[in-house]
């Protein structure tokens, strides 16, 4: 491959992975509560996209198809040992906050003691805003399976809360 | 639910709060995921900042991407320990002038990160390389690999061939002429394939299988940690699972494909980085050691034939050519430039600084060191300081970038 042909490919994917890049950062960051970390993941990820972008056959996957590389790479960091020994118990302290509203500091306090599982699909779902169907790639499941866990996640925050809530 | 999903999302918002501005974010780290393959190589960041690279990860001392970027540059001749800047506002316009065979360290330029200059291990002749390379360089920077191509010092073609699948990822040899590679490079299926290390001529572009060493894997590498003919052996290591650590390695002699001798570790153990000299004859271990929620460091010198050497109360980050140095750092400390054998320091670099990558100088005991901030950088792109230190300390030259 030349230069140039390289160049171009260099171009087209900044061009269809660029707009991703930012969402995935912030996943990435919710996943793993440090900046740095987060940019790690998040260029590690960009750098598997590359190599692997011929694999996606469906471009219109590309998001959740990128989002889920990102969600890999970041589970990879927090199970390395020296990540689940030191850095955990670190960054991921319950907040303190000065909000007086106690239904969202109870929210809050909840979320601090969700299981990543569970945020990171409160994540993509209430702050990514990403369609069901598209969480149910990100995470290698059914659509109804990601429903299913979107709800149990808001059960544990809210017990009151109905499924059909969710619709 | 409607209120819920406020909730939930202004609990996500305070804490998205704290990333900040995304600035260029978006840029920079898909210039440097990209670049990180290719710039990187083309700079001669291998094996050594390769595991440096994982070693500063582990650390979790703030990793940002390399950046060459700047505003300011300043190149510095100079012969003592504690160099002065001398101020350049431009990029280098003059070309380096110096014969083909002399070896160069090659940089981007600091006031224009495009353009990759060029500097020599006494660091007293510096310009504009006559052809800007692409891929990675040889220990003398005057042969360049990528994928598909070697070209030399004047962007002449010297050969095509199959030397990676996007990128370069074979490793140079000590005669400048040659250098291992492992292939197949990518893609070996779910049940992995196993890797055979070849060693390729530059000049024709021609592969001579040595041995079939190790098995590639989806979620790990096989790289090249040392190649050497002039001693005879290359040492070859397969990546832990996910990529983190050393599985094994073996130290194969490459005019039969003998496996010399072999290391294994527990892959439920703290991960192993190793790092080999350029001869293959000294490798250091590295291991964490956790107290608390402090982690140093402690590495093991292996000998020729394997068998224990030495001990360094850090992470070895590299060794230099003839190998009677060893660049160390542990956690925050600054990063220093030792002998082997640890009872004496040759430099200390500055405080807050993490390698990102070096370069040995071929048949000498000089180092180029590049340091970047260990604190995330308030500006970006963050400032990056190249060191040309020699043997016996003395900072020889020393480019910095002042956004």
């Amino acid at each position: 491959m030349n230069a140039d042909a390289a160049r171009a490919d260099e171009l087209e994917f900044e061009a269809l992975i660029g707009p991703l890049v930012e969402p995935g950062l912030r996943l990435a960051f919710s996943m793993l509560g440090d900046r740095a970390e987060a940019e790690d993941a998040t260029q590690e990820a960009i750098t598997r996209a590359w190599k692997r972008l011929r694999q996606l056959r469906d471009r219109s996957q590309l998001r959740a198809w990128f989002l889920a590389i990102v969600a890999n790479q970041c589970r990879n960091v927090r199970r390395t040992q020296w990540f689940s020994t030191v850095r955990i118990a670190e960054i991921f302290r319950p907040a303190r906050t000065a909000d007086t509203d106690v239904e969202r500091i109870d929210v809050a306090r909840a979320m601090s003691h969700l299981p990543m599982g569970d945020r990171q699909l409160l994540f993509m779902r209430f702050y990514l805003d990403l369609p069901i169907e598209e969480i149910a790639v990100v995470l290698g499941i059914s659509p109804a399976a990601a429903k299913g866990r979107i709800y149990r996640a808001c059960h544990k925050l809210r017990p009151d809360l109905q499924e059909e809530d969710l619709s | 639910m409607s209120k819920l999903r406020d909730d939930v999302r202004g609990a996500f918002d305070k804490e998205q709060a704290a990333l900040g501005d995304m600035g260029d974010a978006r840029h920079r780290l898909v210039h440097h995921a990209l670049s990180g393959r290719d710039v990187t190589d083309s700079r001669g960041l291998q094996w050594a900042a390769a595991t440096a690279a994982i070693l500063i990860a582990a650390i979790v001392i703030a990793t940002f991407a390399l950046v060459r970027a700047g505003n300011q540059s300043h190149i510095v001749p100079a012969a003592t320990p504690s160099p002065k800047a001398i101020a350049s506002l431009t990029p280098m316009t003059n070309p380096l002038n110096v014969p083909d065979s002399t070896p160069i360290i090659t940089f981007g330029d600091p006031a224009k990160p495009d353009q990759i200059d060029g500097i020599t291990w006494d660091g007293k002749q510096s310009g504009v390389l006559p052809y800007q390379p692409v891929g990675s360089g040889n220990p003398a920077n005057n042969l360049f690999a990528t994928a598909s191509e070697i070209r030399d010092r004047q962007g002449k073609l010297v050969a095509s061939g199959n030397f990676g699948s996007k990128f370069f990822t074979g490793t140079w040899a000590d005669d400048e002429i040659h250098f291992c590679q492992t292939v197949p490079f990518d893609n070996p299926g779910g049940s992995g394939l196993p890797t055979t290390l070849q060693i390729v001529d530059a000049r024709v572009g021609g592969a001579r299988n040595v041995a079939k060493v190790g098995t590639l894997y989806n979620q790990t590498y096989m790289g090249v940690a040392a190649c050497s003919v002039q001693f005879d052996r290359a040492v070859v290591y397969q990546s832990g699972g996910q990529g983190v650590g050393v599985a094994q390695f073996w130290v194969v002699q490459l005019s039969t494909g003998k496996i010399l001798w072999t290391r294994t570790f527990d892959p439920a153990g703290l991960p192993v980085q190793i790092v080999s000299s350029r001869d293959g004859q000294y490798i250091a271990e590295t291991r964490a050691i956790l107290t608390g929620n402090q982690a140093s460091w402690t590495s093991t010198i292996l000998g020729p034939d394997g068998s224990f050497a030495g001990t360094l109360a850090s992470a070895v980050v590299t060794f230099c050519w003839d190998g009677s140095l060893a660049v160390v750092q542990s956690g925050g400390d600054a990063v220093t430039i030792v002998t082997v054998t640890g009872d004496a320091t040759v430099w200390t670099g500055p405080t807050n600084y993490l390698v990102s990558e070096t370069r040995a100088e071929p048949d000498g005991s000089g180092l180029a060191l590049w340091l970047q901030p260990s604190k995330p950088a308030t500006v970006s792109p963050p400032p990056r300081e190249l060191y040309v230190i020699a043997g016996d300390g003395r900072v020889l030259a020393h480019i910095h970038d002042t956004p």
